[in-house]
C-alpha cells in the first residue's frame, strides 16, 4: 500500500499546456501515472503527451473519472484552479504553483477544507509511491536513483529535502511508500499532522521520517498527534536552522513560511517534538542510523 | 515581504476609517519647525525608518514645542537608526491617554487563516506580557462580523459603551488587512483618550509582496527587502538583487552576507540551505554569507553569484552542496564556478573548494570541475560528509601554511 497516489489514481494536469505542465505530464507518464486529461481554457480539442485537454475541469469529468488534480497554472489563477477542482468533485489536489497571493491561498484552502478534500501544497515538488506513480516532476526522469520502495513515509515543507531525505532512508536499507513534499509556503492544506495520520492509517507504511523547519505551528501539531496517541509509529525528524541561534544576523532564512512566524524556534521544536517521544536526529546524517533502529 | 513607513500607514488608515493623531512627514530642520508650528502643542518626534523596537533604540522622542522637536530631530535626522539611514522624520501630535491597547492582525498556520491579537495593556512592554494578550482566529470566507468584533473586545477585557466603537475600529482594521493584502497590521499603543476615543498612535503594515501586483496604488509606497536583510542590503546583495531579476523566470538566487567568517557559501534551495548551514556551524565552520539558490538558474545568473560569493573578503574555503536530483544542472553550476575561479585568479590549491551536485549532466559536471583542480561529489557522498570534508580540507591548508610560515613545527615520529 501507499497514501494518497497510486498506479490506479487518474491525474488531471490544470496548465498542462504550459512548458512545466507538459514535462510534468511526460515524466509523470513515464513512470506510469494515470495521466487522464488536462485543462486550458479555451485549448479543447488540443491532445498533449497523448493526453486530451479540456476547457474546464467540469468539462472532463464530464467525459472521464478524476482522482487527483495537479494545478501548474500561473500564481494569480491558482486560487481559482483549487475552487474550480473542488468545486468539481476531485478529492485530491496538489499545487506546485508558488507565489500565490496569501489571501487567495487562505481561501481557497478554507474552501477545500470544509469540502474534505486533501490538498498537498501550495508550493510543491509534487508526491511519489515508489514503483507505483507520482504526481509532479518530483525525483526527476531518473526516480530510482533515489526513490526505493519500502516501509517509511517522507513528508518534508522542502521539496528538495524531500528527495534528498527519501534517498537518506534507502541508503539506510530501506525505501518509501510514499514521499510527500507538503509545500513550502506559510499556508499548506494537508500539514504534517494531517498526512501522518493517514500513514498511520497504513499498513505498508513502520515509520515516518520528516524534515522540519522552522516557523510554524505544523511540527507542534504532529507532537501534540503523537502525544494523544493518534500516531503511533515511530517517527523521526530532522529539525533545520539550529545556526540560525549562533549567528548574529536579523536575516531570515529558509522558506517564505519560514519567515512570518518567530517564537517557533529551531530549539523550541526539536524540545517539543523529543518530549512527545519523535526521534530526533543531531544532524541530518542520523536519519540513517535513527531509520535502521526503527526498523530493526 | 515589504513593508511601508509609518505615515504612509497612517495615510492608509485615514482612507479606512481608523483614527490618527495629526502629523507631518519632515526631512530638514525647517520643515520640523513648521509641522510643530501647525500642531501647535506636544509633539512626538519619530525616525521614519522600516524597523520595530524603534521606542527601546531612543527613536521616539517627546517635545513639549517647536525648538525641542528641532533639537530632537537633530538627533535623528541623516543619522542611522538600527542600521537604517533616517531621511525622514514624523512630526505628531502628542495625544495624551488614559489607556492603552495593542492589537494585531497577521496569519496563523495552526488555524491556517486571519488571526486577531488584542490586549488591554499596551505599549513598549507588550511582547514581554504575551500571555495577557488574546488570540481570535477569523473565518476568511465570513470576514470579520460586527458582533464578532465586539465579543473578541469584550473577551479581551473591554466592558461598556467602548465596545460598539471599538468593534467598529476593529471592523475597518481588518477591512484594511484585507484589501491591502496584509501580512500584518499592528497598532501599539491604540490610545483612549480621556474623552472615550480611540487614536492609532503607531502604525505598522508589512504587505504579501505576491498580493499588492494587483494593487499598483500600494506598489509605489513599498519598502521592498526590508524583511529579508533586517538592514539595508550591502553593495554586494544589492548587486546579486539586481543580477538575479537579470532573468527573473529562471531560477532564484538568494544572497545575503553575514558580516564575519571565511566560508564562500553556495548552497541551496531553502531546506537544503538550512542543512548545510547547521553542518557548517556544528563543526566550527564560520560561513560568510548565506545563499538560496533554485530553480535551474540561467549560466549568467549562476556566474553571477559564485562571483558575489567568491569575492567576499577574507574567503578561505568554498562549499556548493546541492540536493540530490534537483533540477538545478551540474554542468551549468561548474562553468559557472569555473569561468568565475578564473576571472577573479583564485587557486583552488590555496583555497580548498567543494562540490556536491548529483543530478542532470553530472559526468559532464565532474569533469569540468576535476580539470579546474575543484573537490567534486556526487552520491559518494551525503550532504553532511560533503561539508565535514571541506572543513578537514580547509584545517590542512591552514596547517600547511602555518608551517611553511614558521608559525609551527612539523614533528617527525
Amino acid at each position: 500500500m501507499s497514501i494518497l497516489v497510486d498506479q490506479n489514481t487518474r491525474v488531471l494536469i490544470s496548465g498542462i499546456t504550459g512548458r512545466e505542465g507538459q514535462v510534468a505530464a511526460r515524466l509523470m507518464l513515464n513512470y506510469g501515472t494515470k495521466v487522464v486529461a488536462g485543462t486550458n481554457p479555451g485549448r479543447e480539442g488540443e491532445i498533449v503527451e497523448g493526453v486530451p485537454v479540456y476547457n474546464s475541469m467540469k468539462a472532463a469529468i464530464k467525459n472521464l473519472v478524476v482522482d487527483a488534480a495537479l494545478i501548474y497554472v500561473p500564481p494569480a489563477a491558482a486560487a481559482d484552479s483549487i475552487v474550480e477542482a473542488v468545486e468539481a468533485g476531485i478529492q485530491l489536489i496538489i499545487v506546485i504553483t508558488e507565489r500565490i497571493p496569501i489571501h487567495e491561498a487562505c481561501e481557497a484552502l478554507a474552501i477545500a477544507r470544509e469540502a474534505g478534500v486533501v490538498v498537498i501544497g501550495p508550493n510543491s515538488l509534487g508526491l511519489i509511491s515508489p514503483g507505483k506513480a507520482k504526481i509532479g516532476t518530483i525525483g526527476g526522469a531518473k526516480e530510482g536513483r533515489c526513490y526505493a520502495a519500502g516501509p517509511v513515509g517522507v513528508i518534508s515543507r522542502s521539496g528538495g529535502m524531500t528527495t534528498e531525505t527519501s534517498w537518506m532512508v534507502k541508503k539506510a536499507g530501506f525505501g518509501c511508500s510514499t514521499s510527500i513534499s507538503a509545500g513550502g509556503d506559510y499556508l499548506i492544506g494537508a500539514s504534517f499532522a494531517d498526512l501522518a495520520l493517514l500513514f498511520e492509517a497504513d499498513a505498508e507504511t513502520k515509520a515516518l521520517v520528516l524534515f522540519c523547519e522552522p516557523g510554524t505551528s505544523y511540527e507542534e501539531e504532529l507532537a501534540e498527534a503523537v502525544e494523544n496517541g493518534s500516531i503511533r509509529k515511530p517517527v523521526i525528524a530532522y529539525v533545520a536552522g539550529s545556526f540560525l541561534s549562533q549567528i548574529n544576523s536579523q536575516a531570515k532564512f529558509g522558506h517564505a513560511g519560514a519567515i512570518l512566524e518567530k517564537g517557533r524556534s529551531t530549539d523550541e521544536i526539536k524540545r517539543r517534538l523529543l518530549k512527545a517521544g519523535v526521534g530526533v536526529a543531531k544532524e541530518y546524517d542520523d536519519i540513517i542510523p535513527l531509520v535502521q533502529e526503527a526498523l530493526a | 515581504m515589504a513593508r511601508i513607513l509609518e505615515h504612509r500607514v497612517k495615510d492608509l488608515f485615514k482612507q479606512f476609517g481608523i483614527p490618527v493623531p495629526q502629523y507631518y512627514a519632515c526631512a530638514s530642520e525647517a520643515e520640523v519647525r513648521e509641522a510643530a508650528g501647525k500642531i501647535n502643542k506636544k509633539v512626538v518626534v519619530k525616525a521614519l525608518v522600516p524597523v520595530g523596537g524603534r521606542g527601546k533604540s531612543g527613536a521616539v522622542k517627546f517635545a513639549e514645542d517647536a525648538n525641542e522637536a528641532v533639537a530632537s530631530s537633530k538627533e535623528l535626522l541623516n543619522r542611522d537608526i538600527k542600521r537604517w539611514p533616517c531621511r525622514q522624520v514624523l512630526i505628531e501630535e502628542f495625544v495624551p491617554a488614559t489607556d492603552e491597547y495593542y492589537v494585531s492582525i497577521t496569519f496563523d498556520s495552526r488555524s491556517r487563516g486571519p488571526v486577531i491579537i488584542l490586549g488591554c495593556q499596551g505599549g513598549i512592554g507588550v511582547e514581554e506580557n504575551a500571555s495577557a494578550l488574546k488570540k481570535f482566529p477569523v473565518d476568511i470566507r465570513q470576514g470579520l462580523r460586527g458582533y464578532a468584533a465586539r465579543e473578541m473586545w469584550e473577551q479581551a477585557g473591554l466592558a461598556g459603551k467602548l465596545l460598539r466603537p471599538a468593534g467598529e475600529l476593529l471592523e475597518n482594521i481588518y477591512r484594511l488587512f484585507c484589501e491591502c493584502s496584509g501580512k500584518l497590521i499592528e497598532i501599539n499603543p491604540l490610545l483612549r483618550t480621556a474623552d472615550d476615543k480611540f487614536v492609532a498612535a503607531d502604525a505598522v503594515l508589512i504587505v504579501d509582496d505576491e498580493g499588492i501586483k494587483k494593487r499598483p496604488a500600494l506598489m509605489e509606497i513599498v519598502e521592498y527587502g526590508v524583511e529579508n536583510f533586517g538592514r539595508p542590503p550591502t553593495e554586494r546583495e544589492q548587486e546579486m538583487i539586481r543580477i538575479d531579476q537579470l532573468d527573473p523566470y529562471r531560477g532564484t538566487a538568494r544572497f545575503v552576507e553575514l558580516g564575519e567568517g571565511d566560508i564562500g557559501f553556495m548552497c541551496g534551495g531553502g531546506g537544503g540551505s538550512l542543512v548545510m548551514m547547521d553542518t557548517v556551524t556544528r563543526y566550527h565552520g564560520r560561513p560568510l554569507n548565506y545563499t538560496e539558490m533554485g530553480g535551474n538558474p540561467t549560466e549568467r545568473k549562476m556566474l553571477g553569484l559564485a562571483k558575489t560569493v567568491l569575492s567576499q573578503p577574507g574567503l578561505k574555503g568554498f562549499l556548493r552542496v546541492g540536493n540530490i536530483s534537483s533540477n538545478t544542472q551540474v554542468d551549468i553550476v561548474a562553468k559557472a564556478l569555473v569561468k568565475a575561479v578564473a576571472e577573479l585568479g583564485i587557486d583552488p590549491k590555496k583555497i580548498p573548494m567543494v562540490v556536491r551536485a548529483a543530478g542532470l549532466h553530472e559526468d559532464e559536471g565532474r569533469k569540468i570541475l576535476e580539470e579546474a583542480g575543484i573537490a567534486y561529489f556526487s552520491d559518494e557522498y551525503t550532504m553532511v560528509q560533503a561539508g565535514k570534508k571541506l572543513l578537514e580540507m580547509m584545517r590542512q591548508k591552514a596547517a600547511e601554511e602555518a608551517v611553511e610560515s614558521g608559525k609551527a613545527e612539523v614533528i617527525l615520529k
